[in-house]
């Protein structure tokens, strides 16, 4: 087994965000251009930079671990991750505010500091496949992504009703059609169904305004790719007709917020 | 006596087909092919994986392992990679030392469980003759019914209760831990893989 080759994709679009010092809540947040958001990195009340240039560096150690020179691997796992970012708020002399010791607000807590190395990580191995998923080889003999769940959760959330109302919103047929005839979330790349996910459309205010993976906070769902004999069975495209990728500025992932 | 036969050509149906053909295996594009078809076949392999043995909550090590799978071109081929720190390990198997620290934490209990030693900054070492381990105080409970009580105890009630100690991790030196090579699909599993997304894609549908 040769040694890990890294994840360039996701690692470039990680660095490449700009530190973003902020003083407002996630519903502030959350309120913002969501391209904004994909070229920043930041946390809801999180105002010290130096932390935030702490996290990207563990996140980026997450994403690449490295040989070390007795042949194993390191970097940081999300217990060893939590360890590194408490001890670097508490050498920034960080302590939470009165009566938030221990709740998501207190940036040291384990729910916080396992909800930004988790959402971190995975929006940038999200963009990072959604990047690879889309160049044009690899679109047209895997046209098609099925939105899957890839660990269980204590309360899953309902994803089926998200899909259909994300696929009403986008005004695609098929996609709602692949779930009610055979089962399956899945709908071409090219559909607009992926934004219309990550934009919670319906209603839904726990997501984060990406059109791949995760689509919402603590989601344990991912994409997967469909060859085109897939999406011709499930009544996606026609055997002969041109895939097309998603319609989405893919060189803004790699561009930092102005 | 010698045979010869002679084929005449009316329509040439071969050479558009053949063109056709060849402009579907370049290297690029059965590349394209095989490497998203290898590494679903690695996240799928993956999310199957059983959580822990002990059926302690699961820390989702096999779903962050799908997630940090990704495929390349390589000039001679196409390569799957879990950059995930853990995977190689179980792979190989192969001892696991301390390093910048005395001893490993092996966890014991499902509250340790995904967690570091400074996780629990209250948690103190015992020495028992069964080895080293790290523990936290619990709750105070009776010896004689199990049940919580307040430690105003006195004489005989005071020494039926017991401390309880909650063992977080155990100390160790070192282990060895056993390869396993179904951390990933077999070599079977990838070439067959590969070649039905091949075919598949050269008879017009990729599969």
């Amino acid at each position: 087994m040769a040694g890990p080759v890294p994840f360039r994709e996701a690692i470039g679009h990680l660095m490449s965000k700009k530190l973003m010092p902020t003083s407002m809540g996630s519903a502030d947040l959350a309120a913002l251009d969501a391209a904004v958001r994909r070229q920043a990195l930041f946390s809801a009340r999180t105002t010290l930079e130096s932390y935030l240039a702490d996290l990207q560096g563990v996140i980026e150690s997450v994403l690449n671990p490295q040989p070390d020179e007795r042949g194993a691997t390191t970097g940081y796992n999300p217990a060893t991750a939590r360890q590194a970012l408490r001890e670097s708020l508490q050498r920034l002399g960080y302590s939470p505010a009165a009566g938030e010791e221990e709740t998501i607000k207190d940036l040291s807590s384990d729910a916080r500091l396992d909800l930004v190395v988790k959402t971190n990580a995975e929006l940038a191995q999200g963009a990072g496949a959604f990047i690879k998923q889309n160049s044009p080889e690899v679109v047209d003999e895997w046209p098609a992504l099925e939105l899957v769940r890839i660990a269980q959760a204590r309360e899953p959330r309902d994803w089926q009703t998200r899909w259909k109302l994300a696929a009403q919103v986008a005004g695609d047929a098929a996609a709602y059609g692949a779930l009610g005839n055979h089962g399956r979330m899945a709908a071409l790349k090219s559909s607009g169904i992926w934004q219309a996910l990550g934009d919670g459309a319906g209603g839904y205010l726990d997501t984060l305004g990406n059109p791949y993976p995760p689509f919402a906070f603590n989601s344990n769902m991912w994409t997967r790719e469909l060859s085109r004999a897939e999406a011709v069975e499930l009544g996606l495209i026609e055997p002969d007709e041109p895939a097309q990728p998603a319609a989405f500025d893919f060189n803004s992932l790699f561009k930092r917020a102005a | 006596m010698s045979v010869s036969q002679t084929i005449i050509v009316t329509e040439d149906t071969a050479s558009p087909a053949l063109a056709d053909l060849q402009s579907r295996v370049t290297p690029e594009r059965m590349k394209a092919v095989i490497g998203p078809a290898i590494n679903r076949l690695t996240q799928d392999h993956l999310v199957r994986r059983p959580t822990n043995k002990r059926g302690w909550p699961s820390t989702h090590f096999w779903a962050r392992a799908a997630r940090a799978t990704h495929w390349d071109a390589q000039p001679d081929g196409v390569t799957v990679s879990i950059n995930q720190i853990g995977v190689r390990q179980r792979y190989h198997g192969g001892p696991i030392r301390p390093v910048n620290r005395r001893a490993l934490t092996i966890p014991i209990s499902p509250e340790a469980y995904g967690k570091t030693a400074s996780d629990f900054p209250d948690a103190f070492m015992i020495k028992t003759r069964k080895g080293a381990y790290l523990v936290q105080r619990g709750e105070t409970t009776s010896a004689k019914t199990g049940r919580t009580i307040k430690r105003t105890g006195r004489g005989v009630a005071r020494k039926r209760v017991v401390a309880a100690l909650e063992f977080l991790f155990k100390l160790s030196k070192g282990v060895t831990q056993d390869p396993d090579p179904d951390v990933i699909p077999s070599d079977e599993a990838y070439l067959d893989t590969a070649a039905g997304a091949l075919r598949s894609s050269l008879e017009g549908g990729n599969s």
